[in-house]
């Protein structure tokens, strides 16, 4: 009997253990989800030719969401989808040009030192249901500013810009890290602040915010579209509380932007409707955007299949199982991606370590060698690298120079690595031939850079570590760049190794100088060169390249590839000096970028460009080299049934 | 009994401490470097990461560290993720997924104990025969297929043939779960039914059934009545435990079908570096394991008798 009962009490205990948890899990689903439209149903991808747009997208996303507080990071991904919730100043357009958003015009007048922005009057803050709370106002640009530069309010994320471009902001960022937490958090961007009193940021009216930078800056309108210069509204900390702004959701969170999240749960999805106040009624907005959050691209090519998902980039397999089989159901729909942000290169460094902790010093005295970086610069075939990215149309993936393409622009519409081309002296681009590919000079530079060399002792063949993280796509990539190394220059006279990071991460391997080179690059975050080539001056702490990749700052100032770096440096501060010629200032940059290629710092590589299965017309995207915007969910031109490679290709084709 | 469960749990908190502490440890012996991703590293001066670092308190003397996660710790302070759901306290990022992994795992861990049980059963009943074949093959299938190619197959057949939704949704509960529920209790089913199967044949082997079978019982109430709940009494000792831990989650199911349960979260908090969720994640599940092993001494004692928790001097 008492077993009988023990028996029973433990089947009570559990059954209503598991009838508690039973019940649905709390989201931060809000009224306004329960009129959700079951969108898998209104999605299908197959392949026929009628244009049926969309209302309910669904996108799958790898990552998740870390942060509804814009302020508070400095990832692309939380980024992407955050920009559609909170609308700063500016956006910007497939040329990288600022177009309008909270601001409808700016300008400076007085040699772009100081700049105006005029708001519009009809942006509002809503809440997650749309109901009006606020309007957007100047101050709020003021509010969000204060609680950037706040070291004690957000933590010193997005402060870089500011510091750097913003009269007064460094001083206040100094002037609050040495506050007392509490009394940091008390401060705000009122009239008398201490915030007012020393950052360069004026409201004349509810509808004027006027900026003094520290030195002119013709391309401030571009800075003004990144997330330091969006806003914060008074009323929203007011309600939230200073103290949980970092930690608010998407149901206490007020919205400017284009849509509002009126659901959301970690790990699993997010729902977007249209904010009814937006300001721009002509915009195209779905009617719901479902960001499902999913394992892996093998996944998200399931929900494409299964009508969930309306866009996924596929993997080289998926690329190559579907592009060598005419029979498959996508053959047809295979699209080229618009090219990725970064101009990725080969960061070689230059002060080497090995795993025992000792100096590389055959590796570190035969990349001081300026002949031996002009072989690998010449010498390195890319293409079967490239293939790896995009194996149909490999030659797009072809990157020539430091600063991304499609930047920057000079008056007359040339393309500023155009200019730098014409200085490097190197071939127009081609569908053929890597323009920096050249085998003769390759093997010239490699004669002499083993007769040197072998003078100062070094063995060839050179070995090369090479680090590369455990997953199968890094792998398989290096693997392809390592046999192509060997082959255009001879397994005797490079060695590359491919080493594993095991118990270290990649940025122990990075600090501790352990890989020869790594292979990524800078996102560029406005519409200068500058953005791209202050990552690799000479004894700057704050030149993220040469502080922790090419580590030349640690060389003697006098060796070779440090003299050469320095130059380089010279040349740049030129360039960056010239404020009011935007010509003069693009050319003295590209004759500093040119140099930069010149004694080979880095070597160009690639630019992402891969293939994806899309219902969505990616040129009606606001693609920019500025980052983000393309995620922005406005405007876009959809069609349930998939585009194909043809129609996409028309499309871009008209576009030119 | 009440000298045994103080005894019990004043080991059991000890050993909760040792782990906190050692995990603790071997967090701070992280590298600082990857406090911050490559996007911050980026775009924070190295001065500015100093600052961060110091405010947090990763650049005091490591007995200070710890001394104030103690504190912390005694006054329920688990402190806030700075990655997984930033400024949010660690205690509401677990909250929601505590449930949802409860739920499904505690619904896989009954439909496996069930299915798994009676597939035991009938293996011995018909030992040798078409249900012991197809029980040993089921259980050699589910442990030889790498789990991520049958949650694949699981994935596509529910999905394509049997219209399930592909992922969880919290808007379709029920028929969302169907196909997370089903991977999580498919290797349980097979444990289940394998250590059911050779409890039950040992138990067949024994003397005392050779004895009721002479005294002429029935043959369904020496399997239920004798031989199945012998061979249970092993079994339970784990079920506790196991229980306990489906609030653990599945990193693998869980992230495969985008359950949003704690499965994936301390393998995030440990790769994001961040140490809140890890510390409080590793207290949890200690916590969990000792008292699941205690329970299951205490289920064990209810079931068989035979065991005792006291000492040779004290049964005297």
């Amino acid at each position: 009997m008492k077993k009988l009962i023990a028996l029973a009490l433990v089947m009570v205990m559990a059954l209503s253990l598991f009838a508690g948890c039973a019940k649905e899990e709390t989201t931060t689903t809000t009224a306004a989800a329960g009129t959700t439209t079951a969108a898998t149903e209104a999605t299908t991808a197959a392949p026929e030719s009628n244009v049926e747009p969309i209302e309910d997208l669904i996108l799958a996303k790898t990552y998740g969401l870390e942060t509804f507080n814009i302020f508070n990071t400095e990832g692309a991904n939380a980024r992407g989808i955050l920009i559609n919730l909170v609308e700063g100043l500016l956006d910007n357009n497939n040329k990288s040009q600022s177009i309008p958003a909270i601001a409808k015009s700016w300008g400076s007048e007085d040699g772009n030192v100081t700049w105006k922005f005029d708001l519009r009057d009809d942006a509002k803050w809503v809440d997650v249901n749309g109901n009006e709370k606020a309007p957007v106002i100047a101050a709020d640009f003021e509010v969000g500013m204060e609680w950037i530069l706040n070291f004690h309010k957000n933590g010193g994320s997005n402060t870089s810009k500011l510091i750097e471009f913003v009269k007064g902001a460094k001083e206040y960022y100094e002037y609050t890290k040495e506050l007392e937490p509490a009394e940091a958090l008390a401060l705000t961007a009122g009239e008398g602040s201490k915030f007012l009193e020393l950052v360069g940021i004026e409201t004349p009216d509810d509808h004027t915010v006027i900026y003094t930078a520290i030195k002119p800056t013709p391309y401030f309108d571009s800075l003004a579209q990144t997330t330091s210069f969006y806003p914060m509204s008074q009323g929203m900390v007011d309600e939230i509380g200073v103290e949980n702004i970092n930690s608010m959701t998407n149901e206490n969170m007020w919205y400017n932007s284009c849509y509002t999240m009126t659901e959301y749960v970690s790990g699993n999805e997010m729902v977007l409707k249209p904010n009814p106040l937006y300001w721009d009624k002509e915009a195209k907005i779905f009617n719901s955007v479902t960001l499902k959050q999913v394992e892996s691209t093998d996944v998200a090519y399931m929900l494409f299949e299964n009508g969930e998902n309306d866009y996924v980039t596929l993997n080289y397999t998926q690329v190559m199982e579907i592009y060598n089989d005419p029979n498959h159901k996508y053959h047809d729909y295979l699209v080229e991606q618009n090219p990725g942000m970064r101009a990725n290169q080969m960061h070689f460094t230059y002060d080497k370590y090995l795993a025992d902790g000792t100096p590389d010093t055959n590796w570190n005295t035969a990349i001081a060698n300026l002949n031996f970086r002009k072989s690998l610069y010449y010498g390195i075939d890319f293409l079967e690298y490239y293939k790896r990215f995009n194996p149909i149309n490999p030659m797009n993936c072809e990157n020539n120079f430091y600063t991304r393409a499609d930047l920057v622009y000079m008056s007359d519409g040339t393309q500023y690595v155009e200019v730098v081309r014409d200085e490097m002296g190197i071939d127009e681009k081609s569908d053929t031939k890597i323009a920096q590919l050249n085998p003769t000079k390759a093997e010239e530079h490699k004669k002499l850079a083993i007769e040197e060399l072998t003078a100062q002792g070094v063995t060839f063949p050179v070995v090369i570590e090479y680090y590369i993280g455990s997953s199968q796509d890094a792998v398989d990539n290096a693997k392809v760049l390592e046999q192509s190394m060997e082959e255009c220059l001879g397994a005797d006279y490079i060695d590359v190794k491919l080493m594993e990071y095991g118990a270290m991460s990649g940025t122990q391997v990075r600090d501790n100088g352990m890989s020869a080179f790594a292979i990524n690059s800078y996102a560029g975050a406005f519409a200068d060169p500058s953005t791209y080539l202050t990552q690799e001056i000479y004894g700057d702490a704050n030149a993220f390249y040469t502080r922790n990749y090419s580590r030349i700052n640690n060389l003697p100032a006098d060796s070779e590839v440090a003299l050469a770096l320095q130059e380089y440096t010279r040349l740049y501060h030129e360039a960056n000096a010239i404020t009011d010629d935007h010509d003069a200032r693009l050319r003295a940059f590209a004759k500093a970028e040119a140099y930069f290629f010149d004694q080979v710092i880095t070597v160009p590589v690639y630019i992402t460009n891969s293939y994806c299965l899309t219902n969505i017309d990616l040129n009606s995207q606001m693609y920019s080299m500025l980052g983000g915007s393309a995620d922005k969910m406005k405007n876009w031109e959809t069609n349930l049934n998939g585009y194909t490679s043809a129609e996409m290709e028309a499309i871009r084709a008209s576009a030119k | 009994m009440l000298k045994y469960t103080i005894k019990r749990l004043l080991q059991s908190l000890f050993t909760v401490f040792l782990i906190a502490s050692i995990i603790f440890i071997l967090m701070r012996m992280l590298p600082v470097e990857n406090y911050f991703t490559e996007d911050e590293a980026m775009n924070l001066t190295e001065e500015q990461q100093q600052d961060i670092l110091e405010a947090a308190g990763l650049l005091d003397p490591l007995p200070v560290q710890l001394l104030d996660f103690y504190k912390d710790t005694l006054k329920l302070d688990f402190g806030t993720s700075r990655r997984i759901q930033k400024g949010a306290l660690v205690v509401d990022v677990i909250g929601d997924k505590f449930t949802v992994s409860m739920r499904n795992g505690a619904t896989a861990l009954c439909i496996a104990l069930v299915l798994g049980v009676l597939l035991g059963v009938g293996q011995t009943l018909n030992k040798e025969g078409i249900i012991d074949h197809f029980g040993t093959a089921f259980t050699i299938f589910v442990n030889s297929v790498p789990t991520i190619v049958s949650f694949a197959l699981i994935m596509v057949f529910g999905s394509k043939v049997l219209g399930l939704p592909t992922l969880y949704s919290s808007r379709k509960v029920m028929m969302s779960s169907i196909m997370p529920i089903f991977c999580l209790s498919l290797g349980s089913i097979a444990g289940y039914a394998l250590w059911t199967r050779r409890y039950m044949v040992d138990e067949l082997n024994k003397d005392y059934i050779k004895l009721a079978k002479i005294k002429g019982l029935s043959r369904g109430k020496i399997m239920l009545k004798h031989v199945l709940k012998n061979a249970f009494v092993p079994l339970t000792q784990y079920l506790p435990a196991a229980f306990l831990s489906t609030i653990g989650g599945s990193m693998l199911c869980e992230t495969f079908f985008s359950v949003p349960g704690m499965g994936p979260l301390l393998t995030t908090g440990v790769t994001k570096y961040d140490i809140s969720v890890v510390q409080t994640l590793s207290i949890l599940y200690a916590s969990l394991g000792v008292l699941g092993a205690f329970l299951g001494d205490v289920l064990m004692i209810i079931f068989d008798p035979r065991i005792s928790l006291l000492t040779k001097e004290e049964s005297r």
